[in-house]
């Protein structure tokens, strides 16, 4: 199992935890994503940036204009305190659904063993 | 940013409109491009020819077209938002500024203080003086009819009315509808309201009221044959006076004062609004048993008769009522 594709409804969630590490522009987003996934997941760039700009315009993130590593001027995300309440529940209901996934795969076949 | 872009820029922050759509494009693009150069910087680190890196970079990204309008659309009501912040923040900044700037020189500060003070505080008191003098109307029905009558003599332009002459203007006025003259309010003893009191006191003739235009708020004016020489004299009182004086008596009517050695019934109360001359506590009916042409002691007003009449007659009373005063012996005396 190589690339995983994203499912739906887990972007959100991804960018989120993102910024919990401080604040970041978009490409620093995707690049956290592939690290702590160790390459396996890759953000799609092109859903990327909706993503950022619909949680600014939630009031889940707010962005400001600063200095990149490469000393470039680059739009920097940073979580607001709603976004950190939003990404504590939306965690914990996905931990919820992978748990109920997980114990519905687990059934044995109907006529196995 | 052109030169016309920054001065549109600074008309919309003036007028605290939200941050310009084209601003809001030009910032969506710089942060995709920001993206595609620094995955090309990337790929190029890592030993790849630059144009390659940028056709990867750019496939990588996907479909710029339709993200940079998605992006936008998300962003404009943020920015706008943002916007006005950073307006409030700098008029926040400006007054914290102006407060430490004055604060700095108590001197100008106390100066320009008492400047607006002065300044706001005349202003105040002198439209509250235009307000009462020049704007409120006069509690009167058709006020601009009403008109103060005085006697012209050598030494003066503005005597009140001897008697008989005032008599001779309610005779022979074809301008005026009516014609009255009533006294200054005068301190005097008024027995029969409670104890003996001091009240201000006014005489007038019977059509006094009637001439103003105002009826009493209670009981009635003065009646047909009341006020006429040899007649009976009636009182009129103030409501300030019935509710004083005569205790707010819901029965003033049976109530008779004694003025100056005459007695007058109480026949009505006049509206609180009503204070003409001023002061009157008490109006008593006065026919002018005296008529004299030297005893200059009445104020007349009148009520205008109606504009057509006015201008047909008024040469004619004119000329009438010089004739008449002329026959006294004295110069003649002129109203206007």
């Amino acid at each position: 199992m190589a690339n995983v594709g994203l499912m739906q409804g887990t972007l959100d969630l991804l960018v989120l935890k993102a910024l919990t590490w401080g604040p970041m522009h978009g490409y620093a987003v995707t690049r956290w994503v592939k690290d702590a996934t160790e390459g396996k997941l890759e953000i799609e760039d092109g859903a990327l940036y909706p993503a950022l700009h619909r949680l600014e315009k939630r009031g889940w993130a707010t962005s400001e204009w600063g200095v990149s590593e490469s000393n470039r001027r680059a739009k920097y995300y940073r979580l607001t305190p709603e976004g950190r309440r939003g990404l504590r529940q939306e965690a914990s209901a996905w931990h919820h659904y992978a748990e109920m996934l997980a114990k519905v795969l687990a059934v044995p076949a109907q006529g196995a063993a | 940013m052109s030169a016309a872009d920054g001065r549109a820029g600074r008309v919309r922050r003036a007028f605290g409109f939200p941050a310009s759509r084209a601003r809001v494009g030009t910032e969506v693009d710089e942060e995709l491009r920001f993206h595609v150069d620094t995955r090309v910087e990337e790929l190029v680190a890592r030993g790849v020819d630059a144009a390659t890196a940028r056709a990867t970079a750019l496939r990588e990204f996907g479909d710029v077209p339709s993200v940079a309008p998605e992006c936008r659309e998300l962003t404009a009501p943020v920015a706008g938002r943002r916007h006005r912040a950073d307006v409030v923040d700098a008029a926040i900044q400006d007054l914290a500024f102006a407060a430490r700037t004055l604060r700095r020189a108590p001197a100008y500060t106390a100066l320009a203080v008492l400047t607006l003070a002065l300044g706001i505080g005349l202003t105040a008191a002198v439209f509250s003086v235009v307000r009462g003098v020049l704007l409120r109307p006069l509690p009167y029905p058709a006020p601009e009819r009403l008109v103060r009558l005085y006697e012209r003599t050598l030494k003066s332009d503005r005597v009140p009315f001897a008697g008989a002459n005032a008599s001779d203007v309610q005779a022979t006025a074809h301008t005026l509808a009516g014609v009255a003259y009533v006294s200054r309010a005068s301190e005097e003893t008024v027995l029969g309201a409670g104890d003996s009191r001091l009240a201000f006191v006014t005489r007038a003739s019977r059509n006094f009221f009637d001439v103003m235009g105002v009826p009493p708020a209670a009981g009635r004016a003065v009646a047909p044959g009341e006020g006429v020489l040899g007649g009976p004299q009636v009182a009129v009182v103030s409501a300030r006076f019935w509710a004083g004086a005569l205790g707010a008596d819901p029965n003033f009517a049976g109530r008779t004062l004694r003025v100056a050695g005459g007695t007058y019934p109480i026949v009505g109360v006049m509206p609180p609004s009503f204070d003409y001359p001023l002061q009157s506590d008490v109006w008593v009916t006065s026919p002018d048993d005296l008529p004299s042409r030297t005893a200059h002691n009445w104020a007349v007003v009148g009520r205008l008769a109606p504009a057509r009449r006015w201008r047909a007659r008024a040469p004619r009373s004119m000329a009438s009522w010089r004739g008449s005063s002329g026959s006294t012996g004295r110069r003649p005396t002129r109203w206007a």
